[in-house]
């Protein structure tokens, strides 16, 4: 038994001390990195953002006249758009695998009705800024994780069409803060040479304050969920 | 059984340390040649006569923007065989206090660009020493508010656009790095949807100037 114990926890030692060593060739250089991908919004609370996704969600304008008639502009389709990113890591040496930095993510994503179109379109961009550690936990497997907490920003307009045939809009702006984590491969089709390409996916929680007319203080929550291939310099 | 759980043990630890055997423990971090820098700083936010009367329509009235506070980061790739010159992205965040305007009510004007920037130290033809010139082609938003929060009332409206910015500062080397002063001017032309308007351009700028720290 007790030969088993001792092996057992040699074993279990030798495990930690080569994981205390791993040290990923890619985890050791500087990345500067620039992306691109698609995004999603999901959005969770906030009296004018869920009171407006109801109104899509039932095919309404957002525009009602006197009466309150709202006109039916057809059915809305899932927010999607593009995320544009630029990242800067770099490698902490006393923690083998570890990297840390910072992040630019700006998404920007919308949706338009089915019959009525950009006339009455949606949209809802999010920017966020953050510090972020990035860890390499394998050698030899370029496997990473990434953890990022910073600033969040967000940009919606409503497009509408007025009682008289005028192009209007309703704009709102707030400003708050981001978690997001992510997961993502790194791939190095060029060997001896410093590029290496990720992909990876994130998911990004942001609570942010946005001052709506007739509302006051209007606290929104929502996600994004990106999708993004990269190139590190 | 106890031989199986010993073989077992030392299997997987043996299985695991293939996956993250040490290589290259004693590589040096590759430095690659890039700078990072963050700064903060202040500057005049200035309004074209016609974007004014633009945002009088926008918000309902009018103001006069106040000094802004800039906050900046930016990366330079600057191998130095380049001599002196720095390629990268620059990102600058401008926030004005609020305004007191037209009918008693406060007004915001809020201003950020992404860029691609040159940086170039013509004297010394070192990166982060002495005299530099730098030149950022930017895109990016500016946001502005009527608010009164007595009465709940808040107008935004925003707009997405281009910024041309100069920098003429010098840099003064802290070890390794370095901390820099500079002179700061932008100008920008930014596309709006306004009420009643349409697409409209808004024109704005900045004179100001930055503290920089470089590594």
């Amino acid at each position: 038994m007790n030969k088993f114990i001792i092996t057992l926890a040699v074993s279990i030692t030798c495990l930690f001390a080569q994981f205390a060593n791993a040290q990923n060739p890619i985890s050791q250089n500087i990345q500067t990195e620039f992306g691109i991908g698609f995004a999603t919004s999901i959005l969770h609370s906030g009296k004018e953002l869920i009171q407006s996704q109801e109104l899509r969600n039932q095919g309404l304008s957002y525009f009602q006249n006197s009466q309150g008639i709202r006109k039916n502009v057809g059915s809305y389709g899932t927010p999607i758009g593009w995320v544009l990113t630029t990242a800067y890591y770099r490698p902490i040496k006393k923690v083998k695998g570890l990297m840390l930095g910072t992040a630019l993510r700006a998404s920007l994503t919308g949706s338009q009705p089915s019959s009525d179109g950009y006339e009455e379109g949606y949209f809802f961009n999010f920017i966020t800024v953050t510090g972020g550690a990035k860890y390499y936990p394998f050698t030899k497997n370029n496997l990473f994780i990434l953890g990022e907490f910073g600033l969040a920003s967000v940009l919606t307009k409503n497009r509408f069409i007025n009682e008289v045939g005028k192009q209007n809009y309703f704009q709102q702006f707030g400003i708050g803060i981001n978690v997001s984590a992510a997961i993502g491969y790194s791939l190095k089709p060029i060997k001896n040479s410093e590029k290496s390409f990720d992909i990876k996916a994130v998911y990004q929680l942001n609570n942010t304050t946005v001052e709506v007319d007739n509302i006051g203080n209007d606290l929104w929550q929502f996600s994004g969920l990106n999708l993004i291939a990269s190139i590190n310099f | 059984m106890k031989k199986i759980i010993i073989t077992l043990a030392v299997s997987i630890t043996c299985l695991i340390s293939q996956f993250v055997v040490a290589q290259n423990t004693t590589t040096q971090i590759v430095q690659k040649n890039i700078y990072g820098e963050f700064g903060f700083g202040t500057g005049q936010t200035t309004i074209a006569n016609e974007t004014k009367s633009h945002l009088k329509v926008a918000l309902g009235g009018s103001f006069d923007p106040v000094f802004a506070v800039n906050l900046t980061t930016a990366f330079y790739y600057a191998p130095s065989k380049w001599k002196g010159l720095g390629l990268g992205t620059r990102l600058i965040w401008s926030g004005g206090a609020g305004a007191v305007g037209e009918n008693g009510d406060n007004y915001f004007f809020n201003y950020y660009n992404f860029s691609f920037s040159a940086k170039y130290y013509a004297i010394s033809r070192t990166f982060n020493k002495g005299l530099y010139l730098r030149l950022s082609l930017g895109i990016g938003q500016l946001t502005t508010k009527r608010a009164n929060e007595a009465s709940n009332s808040f107008i935004h409206q925003f707009a997405i656009g281009n910024t041309i910015s100069g920098n003429i500062g010098y840099s003064f080397r802290v070890g390794k790095n370095a901390i820099s002063l500079e002179g700061h001017i932008e100008t920008s032309s930014r596309n709006a949807t306004i009420n009643g308007l349409g697409d409209k351009s808004l024109r704005s700028g900045q004179i100001g100037a930055n503290i920089i720290y470089s590594f």
